[in-house]
């Protein structure tokens, strides 16, 4: 029953990872897209700790 | 007033993004854009890599680690089978379950490793902005030290990142120290500040003398938004002539600025107006204006003897 069990688990992990994968697809970001999402960030940090 | 310097600036790395300048510490995981390889925040010499390595290295690691888990958990299977059914049930789905899983990660792997490296950017945010706070504190060092050129790079470097006042500002007052020459790499648009500044436009007038293509949108915006200001400084129109002239560099400007380029036509050099006459020759009947009566009016009276000019309009 346990080899049943862990063979279960492997497939939920396989589902799983798959669903994960495909959201990266999905909200796929460019490098450019990650660079400039970096920047704001940073910018925004800045501006909240402007003396 | 201060004597101005003749320096050679340190060579621009050239990287597609910002990130790619990052390196972090191996050591304590502070980050740096700067050039020297002491981290400032524990001491520890030639510990920095570059962010992208270290985003390499996790994407090398993690699919490893699990890699091993998923192994495991086969082999696990395996051992526990207690019948020849279960082993062979455990033999088959183990390797359904490794095939799937090797051949899910090899067709997601792009995705995976770009999102990995987008996680690993937000999670070290505060300390990439600690680490910049810490070489703007140095940049402000060396201003403080009469060292401008080295605040300037430090600055430069910085401001690929940090892109408010303060930073510009700073960048404006080193540049307002240097002789500025044509072999420089100069930079105008990053540095437009938010207000009417006097040192910026001295130092634009300088620039553009040695590079029009410095001149873009936001600059056009910015000497548009400030001319009567500018207008009102010491050959203020010596650098607003200049400033429409080099808007003649693309048809999109002069699209979008006729009314700035039309009070300076009477000042532009000749090359510059023939460039612009050339340009309004071009401009379909429908959208000629005021810009393109002046340049007809203005070619046959000033240079109407000048065969350059002739059949143009």
């Amino acid at each position: 029953m346990i080899t049943y069990g862990l063979l279960i688990v492997a497939a939920i992990y396989l589902l799983a990872k798959w669903v994960f994968y495909h959201a990266y697809k999905k909200k796929a970001l460019t490098r450019s897209q990650i660079d400039s999402a970096l920047v704001d960030r940073l910018n925004m940090a800045e501006g909240s700790h402007a003396d | 007033m201060q004597t101005k310097l003749a320096v050679q600036f340190r060579k621009n790395r050239r990287t597609s993004h910002a990130f790619e300048r990052l390196k972090t510490c191996k050591k304590c995981g502070g980050y740096s854009v700067l050039f020297d390889n002491v981290c400032k925040q524990c001491g520890s010499r030639d510990k920095f890599i570059p962010v992208t390595e270290y985003a390499s290295a996790m994407n090398r690691i993690m699919p490893w680690a699990e890699a091993f888990g998923a192994i495991a958990l086969v082999l696990l299977a395996v051992a526990s089978a207690g019948t020849l059914q279960h082993l062979a049930a455990a033999v088959i789905g183990g390797a359904a379950f490794l095939f799937l899983f090797f051949l899910l990660r090899k067709r997601y792997k792009p995705y995976a490793d770009t999102y990995r490296l987008h996680r690993l950017l937000i999670d070290h945010t505060p300390a990439i902005w600690r680490g910049l706070r810490a070489d703007l504190q140095e940049a402000v060092q060396d201003m403080d030290a009469a060292k401008p050129k080295e605040a300037y790079e430090k600055l430069r470097e910085i401001g690929h990142f940090l892109r408010g006042e303060h930073v510009k500002v700073r960048k404006i007052d080193c540049l307002g120290r240097f002789f500025i020459r044509k072999d420089m790499e100069l930079e105008l648009e990053e540095i437009v500040p938010a207000s009417f500044r006097q040192d910026f436009v001295l130092y634009l007038w300088e620039a553009v003398k040695v590079n029009k293509r410095l001149v873009r949108q936001s600059v056009l915006d910015y000497v548009v938004a400030y001319r009567y200001e500018i207008a009102a400084m010491e050959h203020g129109k010596d650098i607003l002539t200049l400033v429409a002239g080099a808007a003649l560099r693309m048809k999109a400007y002069v699209q979008r600025y006729p009314h700035f380029i039309v009070d300076y036509l009477d000042e532009l050099p000749r090359e510059r107006f023939h460039r612009l006459c050339k340009l309004m020759a071009s401009t379909p009947a429908a959208d000629r204006g005021r810009l393109y009566e002046r340049c007809k009016e203005l070619a046959k009276t000033r240079y109407g003897f000048d065969p350059e000019f002739q059949g143009l309009f």
